[in-house]
Parts: structure tokens; C-alpha cells; sequence
């Protein structure tokens, strides 16, 4: 029996390609004949931001960027569409922006339980369409419930900051590849496929990899 | 600066994907190109 590929996936929980590009990951996968083991990494797209951003993002992007709230509108509005495209029904009016530091630390918890896929989809799902608030300590231990984690060993390890040397590390990494956006992914630690690709591309380069090892 | 290792593996799949960087995450002109394609073909029908 052949191991799975492994696939290494650097993403941020408020960066809307990355949710998409997880479903085009998915899909990829899906198509591709042979087992396949994520394990996601930490990446903060902006870290400056406070815990309790007071706006929307619209707000968030006028204000650091400069555009124009009707600009930001429009762009709001097609990232909307393409998530539509894969299923995915972002609620824009309703999402919290937030600092995701805390957010990385309970994946790389959720990790150490055997839960860190469930969690991923749980956090993106909160931010993104449910307007959920995931920069929280409280709010992320009620969240990790769903997923089968306990809320109170959550929320101390949150406030223990038991796992940021983990966070600190993936970024780290990261740094080191030379990425500079999100999503990013590694495959079999010979690939790198950067952005949220059509499917066919994952399942291609999945193909390579376990062609390469069969003929190894 | 300090220099940055060379990445370990080789870079596949479309260079234009869609990726955030910072706080900004660009909309490739394909996906606009798709969108704006399909809206055509929806008001057709």
C-alpha cells in the first residue's frame, strides 16, 4: 500500500481565494486516483490588525487601501460571485474583520487532536458566511466545540499561547520558501502551486507526483 | 536584507492564480473574463 502525497497548505483564515482555492483543492483531489494527506500551515495576511477591528471590510480596505467604498463594493461583489462558482455563499455585510493570530494557534491545536481539517472548514465557514467572529479567544472555544474540541482546554491553551511558537514557525517557513501570497501549496514537497487554481491543475500535479513515486 | 533560501520544489500550474498578498487579494482578468461570460449566456437565456 503507497502513502498518501502529501500536500502542505500555507493559508490565512480571512483571505477569500484561500476558501476558494480549498474547494478547487478539493475537487482537484477528488479527480486524482490516490490518497492525499493536507496538513495546513499559518500565514498571516495582516497581522497589525486589532482583535476588534471596528468596521466592516469595506471599511478595513477604504481605509488601508484607499478605494473607494464603491470600489470595494464592486470587488466584494465579484469575489462573492466566483465563491458562488464553487458553492461557497460569502455574506460579506455580515463578516468581522479580525486579527487571526488566535485563529492560527487553535488549528495548530486542533492539529495536535487529529481535528485540524474539520477546524479549518469551521473557521473559514464562521468567517466568511456565517458571521462568526474568529479572533476571539471566547468565540473560538465555542466554535472548536462544534468540531468535537473542548472548550475549555481550548481556551487555555489559547491564553497560555501554547501553540504560537508553532504559528511563529509555519510563518517562518513560509518566509523562507519565498512565498509571498496565499493560498500556497506543496506537494509531495516537490511542487509548488500558488493561488486557487482550477482543479484540474491539483489533479494534475497530484498525478506527476504519484507517477514520480511509482517510478521511483 | 537577508537572503532567502531557494524554494525545494518546482513551480507548477497557472502563474496568474488568483492569491492574496498582504491585505490585498487581486481578481485575475480570467476570472472576470468567466464571470462576465457566464452573466452574457444567463441573459441570453
Amino acid at each position: 500500500m503507497s502513502t498518501p502525497i502529501k500536500v502542505d497548505i500555507w493559508s490565512d483564515v480571512q483571505c477569500p481565494w484561500c476558501y476558494i482555492g480549498k474547494r478547487k483543492f478539493e475537487d482537484g483531489a477528488a479527480r486524482f486516483d490516490g490518497e492525499v494527506e493536507v496538513e495546513y500551515h499559518s500565514f498571516e495576511l495582516a497581522p497589525d490588525t486589532p482583535v476588534d477591528f471596528d468596521g466592516s471590510p469595506k471599511d478595513f480596505l477604504s481605509q488601508r487601501k484607499g478605494i473607494s467604498p464603491d470600489q470595494v463594493d464592486m470587488m466584494l461583489d465579484r469575489v462573492t460571485g466566483i465563491a458562488k462558482e464553487v458553492g461557497l455563499d460569502y455574506d460579506y455585510d455580515h463578516v468581522h474583520q479580525t486579527n487571526t493570530i488566535k485563529a492560527h494557534e487553535l488549528l495548530h491545536f486542533a492539529k495536535s487532536k487529529g481535528l485540524q481539517l474539520e477546524m479549518k472548514e469551521a473557521l473559514l465557514k464562521a468567517y466568511f458566511i456565517d458571521g462568526g467572529h474568529v479572533g476571539r479567544v471566547a468565540d473560538l472555544a465555542t466554535l472548536a466545540t462544534t468540531v468535537g474540541l473542548d472548550h475549555d482546554e481550548v481556551v487555555a491553551v489559547l491564553e497560555a499561547e501554547t501553540y504560537l511558537a508553532d504559528v511563529k514557525a509555519d510563518v517562518a517557513q513560509a518566509q523562507a520558501y519565498g512565498i509571498q501570497g496565499v493560498p500556497f501549496f506543496v506537494i509531495d514537497g516537490k511542487y509548488g502551486v500558488s493561488g486557487a487554481q482550477d482543479p484540474e491543475a491539483f489533479a494534475n500535479v497530484l498525478a506527476q507526483a504519484q507517477s514520480e513515486r511509482d517510478s521511483a | 536584507m537577508t537572503d532567502v533560501a531557494p524554494a525545494p520544489f518546482t513551480m507548477v500550474g497557472d502563474p496568474a492564480a488568483a492569491v492574496c498578498i498582504g491585505d490585498s487579494c487581486v481578481i485575475p482578468d480570467h476570472h472576470e473574463h468567466s464571470v462576465v461570460n457566464r452573466q452574457l449566456v444567463d441573459d441570453r437565456v
